[in-house]
């Protein structure tokens, strides 16, 4: 059973068209992102899936229902926007939202107890929201968005505002969800997050999608067309060669951007006998540069 | 439902813990207390009153002495209530008096001018008085003055036709003792309060049904703009649906103003026993109380939770809120009249239309035992309708509304919202 099922899905606001038939598969047990640059249209779509707006026309099915009321319980979502009751206490919310995602009331307090432990906020229990900084906050808001354990986790910008630390928390427990066998969908334009840790992927840009599908077979079909290179010795004569497009030497390491179509290999032959090399890396389009490249040339081609 | 029920339950904890629900419960009931207790107890706290200058012409010639006599006695016996005697002389004709009394009164000099004529004391001839512009505050001791100069002129009349004023007075008063055998009370003996009390007591029942309304009201509309300012709005019907938080709500919030009708009701128990005051209530108005209050406080609510969904501030609620309000003052206003013609059709008119009903209804009630049976099962029959359609409406719009930011919708799209979907 697919995850998340869309088909073809409009969504016009005025004069702007936010999603122009989209569609998409989300697969159980996978993380998926959703990528694009503001105003793409990511959040609205997320929006739709959660039926907070209906689409003008098309079909969404979550968890094999078209109407989501029945399977809210089994989902946990995060809006974009943090918002939490701010003169509650932490624990007491986890409870609250807890107890509206049906677990059973037994289960509450030891399950509150347990996330707090995970996104360590144990001594800040009986505080009020209010009183938390902006990081622990957003923690906490994902705590009571999981809490449910839901089998489709959705996530708008999970990692913004966040600091690195945080940030490889949320990571951490993002793998472990995942490695427990639950969906995940989170949007992003922040690539490398992106990159790490997603399995499939769809890139929006102006309602439309231009590139989805699995991450690995995306980039592998995307010829490697860099090298990261060190070497004794002078590199310079490179320079002239074809297949070359440009080099950057930093400290030692040469960046190398190979024309498209070049083969690596052949770049290496080059180097060995001539130089010392000492470091040779082939380099598979980063999910960075291939959004640039997409999102430029989509933009370049409707303006 | 137990999501309903859940939600419910936060509503009313973060409702009753608020300072100002506290305030509410206890403040609201300890003012009115205090001011009328306060209100006895200021009479003799007031201090002096204004001086009045007054002046008698008497054409009797038997008069003014004692009227001079009696007004130096109240003056050492209330010196906060100084009369000033000023003396007339009769020089010049009647008219002359007359004009010159008028030219004092204007300037200011006098307060009051009497002309005792005799035919005063053998008939009933009135008393000319003269004043100028009158201010309120001098109303009072002018009385005062008046009272004395009957005091002197019965007398003077006793003494002409040889009558004895104590006999006229045995004759003359007659005192009523009261006594309410239905006061279930130890002391049988009605005292003056319990009459006050009794006669108040329509207005403050329906005084308890608006304050609770209003004040529940008010919390109803800012709570959903906070949910929808602080974007929780999102999270919560991620997990449930707008209908259940709506009725989660209202539902919370009826239960938190049962508690505060129901902590004063026992406080007004505790008055009545340790004060001795009867009051004329049945168990059957407290149900009929309880579920009018219940059925408005929904009506209401659900009208402004559709209110505030629609709205992104506080301020913007003001406007649309204005026209709740007015319906509500209507009947508040207009109480005495009401609670005087209980059965009179405007009182009948306004118990049967749901918006008025809750507060006229009660006030019918607690005016008279002869409300038609009839007429309370039809108006709370059309209450509950006027209930079910209020959250149908309210639902409908409540669910596009509390997701909606920016421009405020007008009518045309709230009705769009309404009919489709």
């Amino acid at each position: 059973m697919l995850a998340v099922e869309i088909d073809s899905i409009c969504k016009t606001f005025g004069q702007v068209r936010a999603v122009d038939g989209l569609s998409l598969s989300v697969p159980q047990g996978c993380v998926y992102g959703f990528l694009g640059p503001n105003g793409a249209g990511k959040t609205t779509t997320i929006r739709m899936i959660m039926d907070i707006i209906r689409p003008d026309s098309g079909q969404i099915r979550v968890l094999g229902n078209r109407a989501i009321n029945t399977v809210k319980s089994r989902i946990g979502y995060m809006p974009e926007e943090r918002g939490l009751y701010r003169k509650m206490k932490v624990r007491e919310i986890l409870e609250y939202f807890g107890a509206l995602k049906n677990i059973p009331k037994n289960q509450l307090a030891g399950k509150a107890k347990d996330w707090l432990e995970m996104i360590e906020l144990s001594s800040w229990a009986e505080k009020k929201v209010e009183e938390l900084s902006r990081g622990m906050h957003q923690k906490l808001q994902f705590a009571v968005t999981a809490i449910n354990d839901p089998e489709l986790l959705i996530l708008d910008e999970p990692f913004s505002g966040l600091d690195p630390v945080n940030q490889e928390m949320l990571k951490d427990i993002i793998s472990q969800i995942r490695a427990a066998g639950r969906t995940i969908i989170f949007s992003t334009h922040m690539m490398h997050e992106a990159e790490r840790l997603c399995d499939e992927i769809i890139l929006i840009n102006n309602g439309r999608a231009i590139l989805q599908g699995n991450l690995a077979r995306i980039k592998m079909s995307y010829q490697p067309n860099a090298v990261s290179m060190e070497a004794d010795g002078d590199i310079t004569y490179l320079n002239d060669i074809e297949i070359v497009e440009s080099i950057e030497q930093n400290n030692g390491r040469a960046d190398i951007r190979l024309i498209e179509g070049a083969d690596p290999q052949e770049l290496l032959q080059l180097l060995v006998g001539r130089v010392n090399v000492k470091v040779f890396e082939v380099k598979l389009p980063s999910l960075h540069e291939l959004f640039i490249e997409k999102v430029g040339g989509d933009d370049a081609k409707n303006s | 439902m137990r999501r309903i029920l859940k939600v419910a339950q936060r509503e009313y904890i973060a409702t009753v813990r608020t300072k100002a629900f506290l305030f509410g419960v206890f403040v609201g009931p300890l003012l009115s207390i205090g001011i009328i207790f306060f209100a006895g107890k200021t009479e003799n706290m007031t201090g002096p009153k204004p001086t009045i200058t007054m002046a008698v012409t008497d054409l009797t010639g038997q008069l003014s002495g004692q009227i001079k006599d009696r007004i130096s006695k109240h003056n050492n016996d209330k010196p906060d209530n100084m009369i000033i005697y000023r003396d007339f002389s009769l020089t010049g004709s009647i008219d002359e008096i007359y004009e010159e009394g008028k030219s004092i009164l204007k300037e200011g000099g006098l307060d009051a001018h009497f002309v005792i004529t005799p035919e005063v004391i053998d008939g009933d001839t009135k008393i000319e008085m003269y004043t100028y512009k009158t201010r309120p505050a001098k109303m009072n001791v002018i009385w005062k003055s008046m009272e004395i100069i009957k005091d002197v002129v019965i007398d003077e009349r006793c003494k002409q036709r040889n009558l004895s004023r104590r006999e006229l007075g045995k004759v003359w008063s007659v005192n009523f003792d009261e006594f309410d055998t239905g006061a279930g009370m130890a002391d049988e003996q009605v005292d003056k309060t319990s009459i006050v009390t009794n006669m108040m007591l329509p207005f403050a029942m329906m005084f308890l049904i608006y304050i609770g309304i209003i004040g529940m009201g008010q919390h109803i509309i800012s709570s959903v703009i906070e949910e929808k300012n602080s974007r929780i709005i999102e999270v919560l019907l991620s997990a449930v649906s707008p209908f259940e938080l709506l009725s989660g709500k209202i539902l919370g919030l009826v239960a938190a103003g049962l508690t505060v009708v129901g902590i004063w009701c026992l406080g007004a128990l505790a008055m009545m026993n340790f004060k001795n005051i009867s009051l004329d209530l049945t168990v059957n108005f407290a149900v009929i109380f309880i579920l009018y209050y219940v059925l408005g406080f929904m009506f209401f609510s659900a009208l402004l939770a559709a209110i505030g969904s629609v709205c992104n501030t506080l301020k913007e609620t003001q406007s649309l809120m204005f026209p709740v309000i007015m319906i509500l003052i209507v009947p508040m206003i207009s109480w005495y009249q009401l609670s005087q013609s209980p059965n009179g059709t405007y009182a009948r008119v306004l118990s049967m239309i749901p918006m008025t009903s809750p507060l006229v209804m009660v006030l019918r009630l607690s005016s008279t035992n002869n409300v038609a049976s009839y007429e309370v099962f039809l108006s709370l029959a059309f209450l509950a309708a006027g209930v079910y359609v209020a959250f149908l409406l309210a639902g409908k719009i409540f669910a596009t509304g509390i997701l909606m930011y920016g421009k405020r919708p007008g009518i045309s799209e709230v009705l769009r919202w309404v009919r489709g979907k």
